[in-house]
């Protein structure tokens, strides 16, 4: 049977007539199995001029001598070499994009074939090994193909791209038609060697009374108007209930894999909508979850589709890089303007000192009694901390006049000063210390929190404006009784400020 | 090596002579609430992406503004479906990504729909008075926020936690939560962690501990004090701090 056939035959007696210099190639004969050192340098030979751009006659060779080693050793290789592997198949994609027709139609087919013998885990199928062994590439090749058994009398002779049809128009069983995988640009004319990749869906080509799955590889569309040409070969075939299956550009892309959501969007839609309006497919490689790079399959009946299909992909990830993640302990800015203005001193002259903390210039401790202790070798520096500590303090402690009208307004009717002095106790008590279990968390968290607070509630009898240092200490408390008594003593005003802010956010939640 | 003391009283006379006169008294009644909060709202929109539709609505630190906020808006039943309210520290934002929460986790309170409407404000208003009052023993530090998701296959009320790899934290902050709310032993709280809700494929997450534990067995990291508040954890007696 045709399956059995092996390619690398083919192209083992096409490379001795050819007659093409070869350096180790040459005493090594296709059909012979290299060892896996010597595979391993082809391609390294392989990697190494692609990166380099030498699309030459050399690398076509060497390419046609490692799939014909693959085919036999692929999948030993798979198990034993799999980043070498996956690296050389790197480097003939990047061959196939890069290469401007040098490598020639048949060496890019030597390579199409590989990649899909891999991606079916390097077992060959019948319509795989047919599709391949039939094609005309030979009239391209400078050996011209020999050697490939026919079952049938009815060889594929050498044809001319712009007929490849079949002698006979019923082909029997074991035949399968010639086909022209690549066309040399059928509708301008102009030779376009390897510049355009066309494919053909995939069973179009198949002895229609074979079995055989559908290619994955190969999404169908709408014909476009201009390949006509390549349906009056369609119709000769007398296929015609194959008419909707036409011609596909295909270009790869790889991106990075952490990017494929973003194109995606959320269930696929933001793609979804790139192919509706590009006219395209896009297929996304499946990978490993921990793979770095993704390859993206864009295939479409025009090059210019792809090329916009590939401009909103790139402006996509563009647009949607992740944001530098700052230092979380800085809090975000808040639209609260009058918030953020009394925030901010403290944060500000504390980042400045920072560099300075962590040379142990300045050092802040918190005495039991409730005092605030700078140490520090630079008199100026201590200065200077001790005078932002205070501005922060004086913008915490006076409220805009606006807010002591209000406050005025609230003290009238509430005898909430009553409430604090009696739960003084509680909000003074040392309960349960923060031991120091997790100093790393207790210092992330002096930093996302407020670090040093101006407490007004009185403390010890009524000290108008001491400072109560919160860090490591007794965080206050408020138990259920506490918060519903406030609540029910308190004239619940709402800030002007507070009122303003979610009436423009969220208008809707507002109670009126 | 020269050292300052700044006393508190010091401070404040030297930061500006006039302190002491210009703090209008009024200010004394305000009670400063150990952090400062966000409330963040989730507008149901299915046309948007979900960080679109979260907004954050006001920030407070004080008892005072606590209530007028709290008083001014919608309660959480009265939200229209889909929609959430968030009660974060101020600098968390309510999301796993949040650096303060991907290592974290959520104790989950289902919310029975036959009685929504007199647990679901219930719930959500004990959980933020819990939260802001510091109700956690000396866990506060370790709460990032409170969560209710308004839904008609069902409410959720959740309080996330930082550190979903502290046992004995969390056990102990879902004691306090099933107390605060006054949540029955046939009702079972869970606790999971952020990476297993992202990573889940199936609707349901395994949750890492059950109160009261599934199993009769107590969990492996148990703490000094789990002991005995797993046997009040169900009856709702006063807090530790009642004066």
């Amino acid at each position: 049977m045709l399956h059995n056939y092996d390619v690398a035959n083919d192209f083992g007696q096409k490379m001795q007539m050819g007659g093409m210099q070869q350096q180790q190639m040459q005493q090594t004969p296709r059909n012979t199995l290299l060892s896996v050192d010597q595979q391993l340098q082809l391609m390294n030979t392989i990697n190494n001029m692609v990166r380099a751009s030498q699309f030459t006659s050399q690398l076509a060779n060497t390419i046609f001598t490692l799939c014909a080693q693959l085919k036999t050793s692929g999948s030993m290789l798979e198990q034993s070499h799999k980043n070498e592997l996956n690296k050389v198949f790197t480097s003939l994609r990047q061959a196939c994009c890069r290469d401007n027709g040098q490598l020639g139609t048949p060496c890019r087919l030597k390579i199409m074939e590989l990649v899909e013998l891999r991606a079916m885990n390097w077992r060959t199928n019948l319509a795989h090994s047919q599709y391949y062994v039939n094609r005309p590439e030979g009239q391209h090749d400078p050996a011209p193909t020999v050697g490939i058994p026919q079952s049938s009398g009815q060889s594929t002779s050498p044809q001319s791209v712009t007929s490849p049809v079949p002698q006979s128009p019923q082909p029997p069983m074991q035949f399968v038609p010639p086909n022209p995988m690549m066309f040399q640009d059928p509708m301008g004319g102009a030779p376009n060697p390897g510049g355009i990749f066309f494919i053909p869906a995939a069973s179009t080509w198949m002895n229609p009374l074979m079995p055989m799955p559908p290619n994955p590889f190969l999404p169908h569309s709408m014909i476009p108007p201009d390949h006509q040409m390549f349906l009056r070969q369609r119709s000769l075939n007398k296929k015609p209930n194959l008419m909707n299956k036409t011609l596909q550009l295909r270009h790869e892309m790889i991106i990075r894999n952490s990017d494929s959501g973003k194109i995606m969007g959320v269930k696929g839609r933001r793609v979804a909508a790139v192919e509706q309006l590009t006219n395209t497919v896009i297929s996304f490689q499946k990978v490993d979850a921990k793979s770095k790079e993704r390859t993206l399959t864009i295939t479409a009946s025009t090059m210019e589709d792809i090329e916009r299909a590939k401009d909103m992909i790139i402006d996509t990830i563009r647009r949607n890089m992740s944001p530098i993640r700052t230092d979380m302990s800085i809090p975000p800015p808040m639209p609260h303007s009058e918030v953020s203005s009394t925030t901010n001193p403290i944060p500000q002259p504390s980042q400045e000192d920072d560099e300075e903390d962590e040379d142990e210039d300045i050092k802040l401790e918190q005495t039991s009694d409730g005092k605030l202790t700078f140490h520090c070798d630079d008199p100026e520096l201590l200065a200077a901390a001790q005078e932002a500590l205070s501005a922060y303090l004086r913008v915490r402690a006076r409220p805009s006049a606006e807010e002591r009208e209000k406050k005025k307004e609230r003290r009238k009717s509430m005898p909430l000063q009553q409430t604090a002095h009696q739960q003084e106790p509680v909000m003074l008590k040392p309960s349960k210390t923060f031991h120091g279990s997790t100093p790393n968390l207790a210092d992330g968290l002096a930093a996302t929190t407020t670090v040093v607070m101006a407490s007004t509630v009185p403390v010890g009898g009524g000290h108008a404006g001491q400072i109560h240092h919160q860090q490591g200490g007794d965080p206050i408390r408020y138990n259920r009784e506490h918060l519903m008594t406030a609540r029910d003593t308190l004239q619940t005003q709402i800030p002007q400020e507070m009122l303003k802010e979610i009436t423009r956010v969220a208008p809707d939640i507002l109670i009126a | 090596m020269t050292t300052s003391v700044v006393e508190n009283n010091a401070l404040s006379s030297s930061g500006d002579v006039k302190t002491e006169t210009s703090i209008p008294p009024e200010l004394l009644t305000r009670h400063p609430l150990q952090n400062r909060w966000a409330l963040w709202y989730l507008k149901a929109d299915r046309n948007k992406e979900w960080e679109d539709c979260l907004k954050m609505v006001s920030l407070f630190d004080t008892v005072e503004d606590f209530w007028s906020l709290y008083n001014h808006i919608q309660s959480a039943g009265g939200l229209n479906w889909g929609s959430d309210y968030y009660l974060f520290k101020e600098g968390i934002k309510p999301m796993w990504e949040d650096i303060n929460n991907v290592q974290g986790g959520r104790w989950l309170v289902v919310v029975d729909k036959q009685r929504r409407q007199q647990l679901l404000d219930h719930y959500w208003l004990e959980l933020l008075m819990a939260i802001v009052g510091e109700q956690f023993d000396e866990f506060g530090d370790y709460v990032c926020g409170a969560v209710v998701n308004v839904r008609q296959k069902g409410d959720k009320v959740s309080l996330w936690t930082r550190d979903a790899t502290r046992d004995d934290v969390n056990l102990r902050i879902g004691q306090v939560l099933k107390q605060k709310l006054s949540i029955p032993d046939s009702e079972i709280l869970r606790y999971e962690v952020h990476k297993d809700s992202s990573a889940r494929t199936s609707s349901t997450v395994k949750p890492r501990i059950c109160l009261p534990a599934k199993d009769p067995a107590p969990p492996k990291e148990k703490t000094p004090g789990s002991s005995t508040s797993t046997a009040t954890a169900g009856s709702p007696t006063p807090t530790s701090e009642t004066p």
